[in-house]
């Protein structure tokens, strides 16, 4: 019966549009939210003032207990925004894990750890980040110990439930970062392996700056009666991210262009998109033999090294960072402001994605993709999905950092 | 004879200038062997008119520039470097017993017993050996610049040292003091630190300079990147294994130096668990001062309104009674503050919260499907309905592939819908409970059909699940179901309503979710006999025979 029933809601999903819920109540300030004191204090002292357009709406129905879906722009806040419901609703003096936040790269999770961490500082929570590549017997003794909310990889995190390390009794909320995809094929399985070990009925939170239309149709086989704070895609390009692109003949004129451009890079900090790990070992190798210092990160490096790469990034030790899609989602790194395409993305939503590493919070940024003649209709589909504007590279690209 | 005068003019004056700079030349090699990087005292003024200068203007000159040159900070230096050398000067004095005899109650030091003492001794090192001047050099080597001043100015001469810095000495030591400098070039040699290096440096003794070289803070800013970052990653590799041992960990721990800008009232807690809990205890404390003092303040500052309240209230009363004029009785007492609503506010989060629950328990996802903990009662109406349809058996099922109305519903929807205008706006909700309703009070008494779907009831359905548009849009997957459903409790198609007849009883509205309607609008028990009945009524004077025997059997199974 299920089975026939879910198949007439896709069939009949495909044709509705989604948007927005209508009865979303907007709370212009924390003090607003009712939110506990010693949480206040703690999202004062990270630096936010005012909640950002996401945070306004998606906090409340989140503590409520509601299933939200919430879009907002790149670092808009979203990760702050379930955070801080998650800290509100979670009782400190249980501890066991109450809170599962599942995400798409280890980098990530740890970084959710963090902002968990720092916002619910005066709280005293306690925040694991259950990542692969990590020793397990530390994994198992910290879940040991209790933790309210736990961050981390889909299997890493299957993982423990299966070895009974994590217990699933308590937890009362499943959030998804970078919900599309968390729920794209690499993953869904896995997702789903996991929810079949939560309590039926769990508080499911959906976070992305993209969620296509068919991940937003398969939401009801695992949440009921969602909010949605949805985007539309001609909204989803912040204004403060300014996109160039730089037309080249030949591939390897990308590699001049990209020494050229050296000097710009190191104004602050600035991250190099290649569509491959052979690639990007390449253009490391061949940056450094022209003595230009550049770090580089993907996913065949041992997790120790890319551990500490991502630590001197966040140090501001290391300025330029070349890598893959893998750093294309999610990470906060606030000194970025400028983001180098050298390969164009393989989807629109990546596009979107990748440049939104820079312009954290509403500060600057500068997005410059390097296209081969056969790459401007790439572009230009993109420039025309999401209603914006791509200009050739000025001169001056440094005065817009 | 004149024109060839006029003529030799610019000669004789570079002659003369040739002239002189022989002279000088010759003076450099007669008094200081030829050494370039040695300069000395202007001596004895050359009796050129033309390079003739006034006396002093040249050291006035080079103070100027040396003003010029050095800040502020260099030149209260010196000023108090000059006052040392005075007092030095003076102390000497008094040592050698010159100025005693007079004043000897001035002196707290007996320096009469002093000279003597001295005598038999080479006193205070004013002649100055080598070792002592080196030694001076180096605890405070610019006092003793000016401290020799006094003396014969050609036994001292200038010299320019290793680290650029003009040095004055005897000239018997010269050769000491090239050779000194000489050493220190070979020390530093291998080090070589870059010139801004050196302008950090204090000029104390060149050896000490050389020490001070190698302490490991100087080091780390001499050393590559590399360097720095592998010593960075080995910081945090034993900050992590730290961390491992731990039970709490909080932000501070895991930081790892990252460059974050975080609000004004950041404040960066310990990594010590203890001295972490302190600071929180105190900034506690504070809050609560702040809080207890800011409570008085307002305390006070309303008893003061009150009284000046009170104090106006009687000048006016006065000022009334002076003119004559009635007194006003109306007091204008003030209204209690209004109450902090929060309590309230956290009732409503919880209740909202738990009913929340509720809301999601009665709904099964279709991935939560077969987990332990799912209940059975907190089944949807259709859900609920959906089963009791399966369980029941074939023979007396209602007949869904009845030509008629199976082709009614797949073919001609619109129809349908059309046919069911009047209750177009409430669709759903009427497929949930509707079917029994509507059939058992039936047609003839409307009356009690209002008050069972009551404006409360619909209203609950309505806002919480309808108005949703996910509601909405999940509607669609039972369009079949209810379009079924639709179909029969219809009051226009009374005869098929007698069709199914579900019990009113609370089995059938189950303790799902939708727990307040049962309550809401429960139907007395006389009143449902009452509509049974009714309905029996009617059905036998239709006297249709299929649909009748299907209700009988449902009805005997709960109603007996």
């Amino acid at each position: 019966m299920a089975a026939k029933r879910t198949g007439l809601l896709t069939e009949d999903l495909s044709h509705v549009e989604f948007e927005t819920s209508e009865d979303v109540e907007v709370l212009t300030t924390f003090d607003n939210m009712k939110l506990r004191e010693d949480l206040v204090r703690g999202i004062y002292s990270y630096g936010f003032e005012r909640p950002s357009a996401i945070q306004q709406r998606a906090i409340k129905p989140m503590i409520k207990g509601r299933d939200v879906i919430a879009q907002a722009q790149s670092g808009t806040g979203k990760t702050a925004t379930f955070s801080i419901a998650m800290l509100q609703s979670i009782d400190t003096q249980l501890r066991d894990t109450q809170v599962l936040c599942l995400s798409p790269t280890r980098e990530l999770a740890v970084q959710i750890q963090k902002v968990v961490l720092a916002l619910g500082d005066y709280l005293n929570v306690q925040c694991h980040a259950c990542i692969g590549g990590t020793n397990l017997g530390e994994d198992l003794r910290k879940l040991d110990f209790g933790q309210h909310i736990v961050s981390g990889t889909p299997g890493r995190v299957f993982d423990m439930i299966r070895r009974k390390a994590l217990r699933t009794r308590n937890i009362k909320t499943l959030v998804l970062d970078e919900a599309d995809e968390m729920l794209n094929k690499g993953f869904k399985e896995q997702i789903y392996d996991v929810y079949r070990f939560l309590p039926p009925a769990t508080q499911v939170i959906l976070i992305s700056a993209t969620l296509p239309h068919e991940i937003l149709e398969m939401t009801n086989k695992f949440m009921t009666d969602p909010i949605r704070i949805l985007v539309k895609r001609d909204e989803l390009t912040l204004e403060g991210i300014k996109q160039f692109f730089v037309a080249v003949e030949r591939e390897e004129w990308k590699f001049d262009t990209l020494c050229d451009l050296y000097d710009t890079l190191t104004i602050t900090q600035a991250v190099i998109f290649c569509s491959t790990k052979r690639k990007v070992d390449w253009l490391t190798e061949k940056m450094r033999e022209s003595n230009f210092t550049v770090s580089s990160m993907h996913g065949d490096m041992p997790q120790k090294e890319r551990d500490a790469i991502m630590k001197e990034f966040r140090a501001g030790q290391t300025r330029v960072l070349i890598t893959t899609d893998i750093w294309a989602r999610g990470i906060d790194v606030q000194q970025v402001s400028l983001v180098i395409n050298y390969d164009l993305p393989n989807n629109r939503e990546l596009y979107i994605h990748r440049i939104g590493r820079s312009g954290r919070f509403g500060r600057k940024g500068v997005a410059i993709n390097f296209v081969k003649s056969d790459d401007i209709r790439i572009l230009r589909d993109i420039e025309q999905y999401y209603s914006t504007q791509i200009d050739e590279m000025p001169m001056n690209v440094a005065d817009l950092i | 004879m004149s024109k060839s005068l006029d003529i030799c003019k610019a000669s004789l004056v570079s002659l003369k200038a040739e002239l002189l700079r022989k002279q000088d030349e010759a003076n450099k090699a007669k008094s200081f062997s030829g050494d370039t990087f040695i300069r000395p005292i202007p001596g004895a003024k050359t009796p050129s008119c033309l390079l003739q200068s006034n006396e002093g203007v040249e050291k006035r000159n080079a103070k100027d520039l040396e003003e010029e040159y050095t800040p502020d900070i260099e030149n209260s230096l010196k000023k108090s470097r000059d006052v040392l050398a005075m007092k030095a000067k003076l102390y000497d004095k008094l040592v050698k017993g010159e100025m005693v005899s007079e004043q000897d109650k001035t002196f707290l030091v007996d320096f009469k017993q002093k000279v003597t003492e001295n005598e038999n001794k080479t006193a205070y090192p004013v002649s100055s050996t080598k070792e002592n001047v080196e030694e001076q050099e180096k605890s405070d080597p610019d006092a003793d610049l000016d401290k020799y001043d006094s003396g014969a100015d050609d036994d001292w001469i200038d010299y320019t040292d290793f680290f650029g810095r003009t040095r004055r000495c005897l000239k018997t030591d010269l050769e000491f003091f090239k050779k000194r400098d000489q050493r220190i070039e070979k020390e530093l040699e291998p080090l070589t630190p870059p010139p801004n290096e050196m302008k950090q440096q204090t000029p104390i003794t060149a050896q000490k300079f050389v020490k001070e070289g190698r302490n490991p803070e100087e080091m780390s800013e001499l050393v590559s990147s590399d360097m720095r970052r592998e010593q960075l990653r080995l910081k945090w590799e034993e900050e992590e294994r730290k961390l491992a041992q731990r039970t709490d960990i909080h932000y501070e721990d895991i930081r790892f130096d990252e460059v974050r800008e975080h609000g004004v009232g950041y404040y960066s807690f310990s990594t010590d668990e203890k001295e972490r809990h302190r600071q929180q205890a105190e900034l506690k404390k504070l809050r609560e001062q702040t809080k207890t003092t800011q409570i008085s303040v307002q305390k006070l500052k309303e008893k003061r309104a009150a009284q000046m309240a009170v104090r106006l209230k009687a000048i006016k009363r006065r000022k009334k009674e002076k003119l004559g004029l009635p007194l006003d009785s109306s007091s204008d007492e003030e209204a209690p503050p209004p109450k902090a609503p929060s309590p309230e506010i956290v009732e409503d989060m919880d209740a909202e919260r738990a009913f929340e629950k509720l809301r999601k328990a009665a709904h099964v996802r279709p991935w939560d499907h077969g987990k332990d903990g799912l209940q059975k009662p907190l089944l949807t109406q259709e859900e609920w309905n959906e089963k009791q349809r399966a369980e029941r058996k074939p023979d007396f099922a209602w007949n869904y592939d009845d030509g008629v109305k199976v082709s009614k519903n797949r073919s001609n929807k619109s129809q349908h819908v059309d046919e069911d205008d009047h209750e177009d706006g409430e669709e759903d909700d009427e497929d949930m409970v509707g079917p029994s309703l509507d059939m058992f009070i039936a047609p003839n008494n409307p009356n009690k059909q209002s008050t069972i779907t009551s404006k409360n009831y619909k209203q609950f359905i309505h806002n919480e699940l309808d108005d949703e548009p996910t509601a909405t849009k999940n509607k669609p997957s039972y369009d079949d179901d209810s379009d079924d459903l639709d179909s029969i409790p219809l009051p226009t198609e009374s005869k098929k309503g007698a069709e199914i007849a579900p019990p009113p009883t609370y089995e059938y509205y189950g303790p799902s979710g939708r727990g307040p309607k049962a309550q809401d609008n429960f139907i007395s028990v006389n009143e449902m006999q009452d509509s049974i009945s009714k309905g029996f009524s009617s059905v036998k004077s239709m006297n249709k025979p299929r649909p009748v025997r299907g209700i009988v059997d449902d009805d005997n199974d709960d109603d007996d």
